[in-house]
Parts: C-alpha cells; sequence; structure tokens
C-alpha cells in the first residue's frame, strides 16, 4: 500500500459510487415524487374544479386565470409588507395555493405556515417601525382569517375520525402562536412605539390560544380512546419521519446560526437539543414495544420543542434581538 | 418561473449528493441496496419538506441530517461479509472503462470491511472527512457535535485504521 491512509480513503469516493443507470432510476423516482407534490401547485384543468365542485377552488382558478400563467403569484410568495406584490401575496397566492390543496391535514400544515409567516412579517415591522396603518390591518386580517383555517381544519379532521392528524396539527397550531406571543413581547419591549400595535395581535392570539386549550383535552381523549389499528401505525411512521425531518432542518439552521448566536443561546439550544433527542429516543422505545399512542404524543413533544426553537432562531436572527432565553424554553 | 427554479435546484442537488448520500447510508448499514433505498427516502422527505412552503438555508447538511436520521434504527449487517462480498457490493459500473484491478479491488474491500469494524460514530467522521472531504466544521454541525470533539475522533479513528492496516 503506497498511498497515505487519508488517500485511500479518498479514492473510495470514486469507487463506491451508484451507477448511471442507478442514479437515473432514483433520480426518475424524485421526479415523480415531486411531480405528485410541487412546491407550488400547477394550474389544474378548469374541469377539476366542477369535478369537486368547491367555490375556493373555483375562486384559485379565476385567480390564476386572470393573473395569467400564475407567475406573478408565484412571484409574490416573497414579498414582504411594503412590496408591490405583498398584496396579491395575502389576498390570491395563499388563498389559491389552499384551495388547490385537498387534503385537510396539508391543508392544516399550510395554515399553520402561513400564520407563522404573518407573525415574522409582523414582528419584523412592527420592530423597524415600517408598519402602516394600512398593512397592519392586512396583516392581522390575513393572520385572523390563516388561524380560524387551521382551527376549522383541526375540526374537520377531528370530524372525519382522522384524530391523531387534529391532534399533531393542534399542538403545531399551539406551538407556533405560543412562541411567537413571547417573541412580539421582546418586540414590544425592545421599540415603544409598537406597544399598541403587538398588544392588539397578543390579544388575538390569547383568545385563538384559549380556544385551542379548550380542545386539547378533547383530542387527548379521542387519541387515547381511538382505535389501535393501521391508521395508528402510520400515523406514527409518519410523525416519526417528520419529527426527524424537522429536527434535520432545525440541526442545519443552527449550524448555519453559529456565528451569531452567543454562548447563551448555544447553552440554550444545546439542552433544548438534548431534551429533543430524549424525547425521540423515548419515543422510539414506545414504539418498538408497540405502545403507539404514547409515542405519536412523544413525537408531538419532540416535534412542538423542536418548531418553537426553530422559530426562535429565525426571528432572533431577522430580528437582530436576543430572544433564546432560558425562560422562554 | 420562481416554482420551476426550486425544483430544478432540487433536482441539481440531488445530482451533485446523491453518490455521496448513497455513500454515507452505506456505511450505516453495509448494503447496498438498502443504502439507495435510503439515500432514495431521504431526497423524499428532503422534497416533501420543502414543497410544504418550509425553507432550509443550507441543502447538503440539511440533507446528511435526514439520511441520519432515517438510518437511527437500521442494524448495521452483524454477520461476516467477505472481502470478496464486499467487493461485489462496491458496484462497479460496467461501463465504467476505469476499473479497478483484482488487487485494487480487494484492498478496497479491506479498507471498507475494517471501516465497518470501527464505532459508528468514529466510521461516521472518517468517512465525511476523507471520502467526502467535508470540512471538520460541516461535520461538527451534522452530527451536532462541538469541532474539538470531532478533530479528536478523526485523529483517533485514523490512528486505529493505520494499527489494523499495518500503516506507517
Amino acid at each position: 500500500m503506497k498511498d497515505s491512509l487519508e488517500n485511500k480513503l479518498h479514492s473510495l469516493q470514486d469507487n463506491l459510487v451508484l451507477s448511471e443507470a442507478e442514479k437515473d432510476f432514483h433520480r426518475a423516482q424524485l421526479e415523480e415524487v415531486m411531480r405528485k407534490r410541487p412546491a407550488a401547485q400547477p394550474i389544474p384543468s378548469p374541469f377539476i374544479s366542477i369535478l369537486f365542485g368547491r367555490p375556493q377552488m373555483a375562486f384559485a382558478m379565476l385567480a390564476l386565470a386572470v393573473l395569467g400563467s400564475g407567475g406573478v403569484v408565484v412571484a409574490s410568495d416573497r414579498a414582504v409588507p411594503g412590496d408591490a406584490l405583498y398584496a396579491i401575496k395575502l389576498e390570491v397566492a395563499e388563498p389559491a395555493r389552499l384551495a388547490l390543496t385537498l387534503d385537510a391535514k396539508e391543508r392544516a400544515e399550510l395554515e399553520v405556515t402561513f400564520a407563522d409567516r404573518r407573525l415574522k412579517e409582523f414582528a419584523v415591522a412592527s420592530l423597524r417601525n415600517t408598519l402602516d396603518e394600512e398593512t397592519a390591518d392586512d396583516i392581522t386580517e390575513s393572520l385572523t382569517e390563516r388561524i380560524a383555517g387551521a382551527q376549522e381544519e383541526i375540526k374537520q379532521l377531528k370530524n372525519e375520525g382522522e384524530s391523531e392528524d387534529a391532534y399533531l396539527a393542534h399542538a403545531d397550531l399551539r406551538t407556533m402562536l405560543l412562541t411567537h406571543t413571547n417573541v412580539l413581547q421582546k418586540v414590544s419591549d425592545a421599540n415603544p412605539n409598537a406597544v399598541s400595535s403587538v398588544a392588539e395581535v397578543q390579544s388575538k392570539l390569547s383568545v385563538s390560544l384559549t380556544d385551542l386549550a379548550g380542545e386539547e383535552n378533547e383530542l387527548e381523549t379521542l387519541v387515547a380512546g381511538s382505535p389501535e389499528d393501521t391508521d395508528l401505525v402510520e400515523s406514527v411512521e409518519e410523525s416519526r419521519i417528520e419529527t426527524s425531518t424537522a429536527l434535520a432542518s432545525l440541526q442545519a439552521q443552527v449550524a448555519e446560526s453559529e456565528t451569531r448566536l452567543d454562548s447563551g443561546d448555544q447553552t440554550v439550544i444545546v439542552e433544548s437539543m438534548a431534551k429533543v433527542d430524549q424525547l425521540i429516543r423515548d419515543a422510539h422505545a414506545r414504539k418498538e414495544e408497540g405502545e403507539d399512542k404514547a409515542a405519536l404524543q412523544l413525537y408531538a413533544a419532540a416535534e412542538e420543542e423542536i418548531d418553537e426553537l426553530s422559530v426562535l432562531i429565525e426571528s432572533e436572527r431577522v430580528l437582530e434581538i436576543d430572544l433564546i432565553e432560558p425562560s422562554a424554553q | 418561473m420562481m416554482r420551476k427554479s426550486k425544483e430544478q435546484e432540487f433536482i441539481t442537488a440531488y445530482d451533485a449528493y446523491a453518490d455521496a448520500l448513497f455513500r454515507y447510508c452505506y456505511f450505516k448499514v453495509y448494503d447496498r441496496e438498502r443504502a439507495k433505498e435510503l439515500m432514495q427516502e431521504t431526497f423524499t422527505k428532503a422534497w416533501e419538506y420543502l414543497a410544504s412552503g418550509k425553507e432550509v438555508e443550507s441543502i447538503r447538511p440539511f440533507l446528511y441530517r435526514i439520511a441520519h436520521n432515517l438510518s437511527v434504527n437500521e442494524v448495521v449487517r452483524s454477520r461476516p461479509v467477505s472481502l470478496d462480498q464486499m467487493a461485489e457490493m462496491m458496484g462497479y459500473d460496467p461501463a465504467d472503462t476505469k476499473q479497478p484491478t483484482p488487487e485494487q479491488e480487494s484492498e478496497y474491500a479491506l479498507l471498507l470491511a475494517k471501516l465497518g469494524e470501527l464505532e459508528p460514530v468514529d466510521r461516521d467522521v472518517l468517512t465525511m472527512r476523507y471520502v467526502e472531504g467535508l470540512p471538520v466544521k460541516e461535520i461538527a454541525g451534522i452530527l451536532q457535535e462541538a469541532p474539538n470533539t470531532v478533530s479528536v475522533r478523526i485523529h483517533r479513528a485514523l490512528k486505529r485504521m493505520r494499527e489494523e492496516l499495518q500503516l506507517p
């Protein structure tokens, strides 16, 4: 063996590879997945709206038709308050995407994602004093709609007997609202000009959180009483993968943010990650023992912790104020 | 069109990282077919996450973390694998004209076998550092360990491999 060990190891890169045929095969499978679940829904045939008969769908079709190929709508996705396309994002792009999403669980996830966006946009604009009255009204109106939409989807999931999905969506929404309530408090503390507008939004969040608290026991009871069937097993497996993916995203986010985080932040993050790690290990163990309901609750708890930390890190990056504190965890 | 570019970007990421992710999964399970399935699942889960409207700042560590988490429950084959089987698992492309000689093939198989005897985390750091050429800092980010800890692991694993392979 003439080469150094390091060179020999590196040579594995050229020798442990996928063949072109294997790569093509897996790329084709991936493209099929992407075709079935595009990042932004393609414009379907007008016949679909007739088939499904949903008024929201008709609205989405009309909106996309008026705006041509949908390029403006898609481009509005990154618009922020003050941008010309921001109103299109709130009033057309997001409602259209929701209307084109047929699965209640996916719609619930989207509603939470959009509500989360609104709260981040509101926090940034409030802190920087760039929020005019009209935009503030637009944001709060959209926020109210998105939270109500998420609650409606949770109700629908519950009524359809999908109590595990309803429980997980409920946990997502609650964590997101709770975390943003704390973030907004920091914004209010940092900018006295924003006190009243922040208080108004916080009161809306407080009402929603009270509603959610009232539903929590009911959902827990429903999950506890649901049959130990294949649906439950599938929900637990989906939850395992979702938690795992969310954790991967958080870990990448932490790695990216490392230079921005002070030592206090890093300590909190390490502790929080250890907690997540333990919750996931416990969930895996329960799953292996066939205790699917307990596993589901542990995965949900892990995801709540991940979501909270993720929102705090992202908000701290954007707002440039210290948000990560032991008390917030 | 932003939608197209997002999808194209993801396919570009697949083309850039499919082999590396396949190898990463391979070193987790030492089973070529299972490694391909895990690689496929990694990209599928990553896409589902991105398609739901969420953002990821840097795709490579994100993909590695998904692969890591997906393989957390995988059990490495405990039964002994012969060097011939090991060479077969490497799966050379028949279209590739730069096929290794039988000597090289045997050497690679021995290398794989010795890597397989390391602690999983030591194997992780060694393969990410030297097979893939990732910087220590990025490895530390992926594994959620301090860069110093990763450096120590690399040093220790290299030493053990040199002893096993009787290299200077």
